[in-house]
């Protein structure tokens, strides 16, 4: 109940950012745009298009996930309402855990919106759709959920701004961590080939959730890997998630 | 305060008239930029598609943005080549192309369009068969379940490198793969007949004219089985003619023929008949029994003309008329036809 009550609260909070709406517009607008492409297209305007509207839903919902997310915690310090909030009976990690929710369900509802506008593009402009599709949006959901649990984190202890950019890197990083543990292990001393091999497990691979490759050239899914996927990401949250509970324990309010 | 709203009325035109002037610079500005870009972009855009960044490099940047990275660097593609088409040549600089659908290859490793796009500049733009080929065996080897890339390769062997037995190994390769095109075992059994090889000419051909749904590639197939049927008698009758002169005597049977070696096998016969020998001519066993049916298909048309006074339209009038039970089936795939009280096939009889 009291985690429910949290949630809706950061949800309202969130829905009211300018931030949001904003993002959610240059969305829709960069969705519609994808119809300039196929006239260019040589040929594969199908593809470009899924491709652009899949990834571009991608990008805005983590961008909302970065930077909604890096204010959420440091808002409540900054404006005090902190001590109204824990002077009442909720423990630390119910705090955190609520953010998170309630920042999730704004995501969800976010990526329901834009996948609504996507499908109604594509059925105006006669794109093809797949049932796959569906499991590209469901596999962002978790992608997202892994990508705000870390905004979370950093945001219990750092102001908004680091908060972004640490999320950006743990982002960026992720999406590459599989070069980065190639280039990291290729020919090179045993310490750094330990140090990458730490960073690989540490930081989340993102990579696990696109599937969209799959998806728009019509390939056969892994469904053991999506499976395991989800698993990954349920558990790299309840991670994270424990992470920032135990600084956000340490903070004297 | 009216002293300020005053001067403030002054500074709001102001500021429109600044901002009027400041967009009238952005306009000029960037016009001059474009019409520099373009004219540069004549000179450079081929060296910029040359040193596109490396294909894992980005792939590794983008991460899980690679395909839409993809889908840039291929709308960058098809647009230099729709504004160069036709004089990539002449820039003798085309490997930008390899390197331009590398790029997009490793970005996104399925999309076969570029492979196919590119060969066909390098091959037909720049006249560079040979490489256009490596670029299609390159995309093939990442999707190797992509008919179009061993069809494009099988068409430039054909058409540029007049090298038919590559031409007839892609299009064979194509022909096995699902959803290409009904021509693909055609095109491989035309390739392989330039090169002599009957029998895997007339394995595609038959293959084609068994399999396929479209009747029209079907009678297609059919035509060129007959043809190969004539190539093979008279291969057979050379055969015959040469072991003729060598025992002075003709052959009683073509196992006589093969028994001694003038040929490596007796070919089977596409539609269910064999090859025979008969004084010293090869011929079609179907060709026979075709004959003969067509000479009492011919007694039964004078007949019916004598009785009914009228010539028949076509064996089913003789099937009508009591005169035949049913049609008799033609042995060669095709029908037998009765015109102006001539009864005969569709079928080029070899």
């Amino acid at each position: 109940m009291k985690l429910w009550a949290l949630a809706r609260n950061t949800f309202r909070e969130a829905v009211r950012d300018k931030v949001l709406l904003t993002l959610m517009v240059i969305a829709f607008l960069v969705t519609a745009a994808a119809r300039l492409v196929p006239e260019l297209a040589a040929g594969e305007g199908t593809k470009i298009v899924q491709d652009m509207g899949l990834k571009s839903m991608t990008l805005f919902c983590v961008l909302i996930a970065v930077l909604v997310g890096g204010r959420l915690v440091y808002r409540e310090i900054e404006k005090r309402t902190i001590f109204v909030i824990l002077a009442k009976p909720v423990a630390r990690w119910q705090f955190v855990l609520g953010k998170y929710l309630g920042l999730m369900l704004v995501l969800v509802v976010s990526v329901v919106l834009m996948t609504g506008w996507f499908a109604l593009f594509m059925v105006i402009f006669r794109v093809p759709m797949t049932p796959q599709m569906l499991l590209a949006v469901l596999l962002l959901v978790m992608e997202l959920a892994v990508v705000t649990s870390i905004a979370v984190l950093f945001s219990t202890f750092v102001t908004p701004i680091s908060s972004a950019v640490f999320t950006f890197a743990v982002y960026f990083t992720g999406n590459m961590s599989t070069s980065l543990l190639y280039w990291g292990t290729r020919d090179k001393p045993m310490a750094l080939q330990l140090v990458a091999r730490l960073f690989y497990y540490v930081l989340p691979n993102l990579a696990n959730f696109d599937i969209t490759s799959a998806v728009v050239h019509r390939l056969p899914i892994d469904y053991a890997r999506v499976g395991l996927s989800i698993g990954y990401a349920l558990v790299y949250v309840a991670a994270a998630l424990l992470v920032a509970t135990l600084v956000f324990r340490r903070r004297n309010f | 305060m009216a002293h300020r709203r005053g001067g403030g009325r002054a500074g709001w035109w102001l500021g429109w008239l600044a901002l009027a002037v400041l967009g009238l610079g952005i306009f000029l500005l960037q016009s001059a930029i474009d019409r520099n870009r373009r004219r540069r972009d004549k000179l450079k855009a081929a060296d910029e598609l040359m040193y596109f960044p490396s294909g894992k490099l980005l792939a590794a940047v983008a991460g899980e943005y690679r395909l839409p990275v993809a889908d840039y660097a291929w709308l960058q593609i098809a647009q230099y080549a729709g504004a160069h088409m036709g004089m990539i040549d002449q820039e003798e600089n085309y490997r930008w192309v390899g390197n331009a659908t590398e790029v997009v290859g490793e970005l996104d490793p399925h999309f076969v369009t570029p492979y196919v796009f590119g060969a066909q500049l390098l091959g037909w733009d720049a006249e560079q068969p040979a490489e256009a080929i490596a670029l299609l065996r390159k995309g093939f080897e990442r999707n190797p379940l992509a008919w179009e890339l061993p069809f494009q390769a099988g068409f430039i062997a054909y058409m540029q490198m007049k090298d038919y037995d590559l031409a007839g190994y892609y299009f064979s390769v194509a022909a096995e793969l699902p959803g290409v095109w009904a021509i693909a075992p055609r095109m491989a059994a035309a390739s392989y007949a330039q090169t002599g090889d009957f029998e895997l000419t007339r394995e595609l051909w038959t293959r084609t004219y068994e399999n396929q749904p479209n009747p029209k590639v079907r009678e297609i197939a059919r035509e060129q089985l007959l043809h190969l049927v004539g190539l093979e008698v008279n291969a057979l009758q050379a055969a015959v003619d040469s072991l003729t002169i060598h025992l002075g005597r003709a052959p009683a049977t073509l196992d006589e023929v093969l028994a001694l070696g003038f040929v490596e096998q007796i070919p089977s016969e596409p539609f269910g008949g064999r090859f025979i020998l008969r004084g010293g001519k090869v011929r079609d066993s179907h060709v026979d029994y075709t004959q003969a049916v067509i000479a009492q298909l011919q007694q039964l048309v004078n007949r019916y003309r004598a009785e009914q006074r009228a010539l028949p339209g076509s064996a089913d009038d003789l099937v009508r008329a009591g005169y035949l039970k049913e049609v008799p089936a033609e042995p060669f795939g095709g029908a037998f036809t009765i015109t102006d009280g001539r009864v005969g096939t569709t079928s080029k009889l070899p």
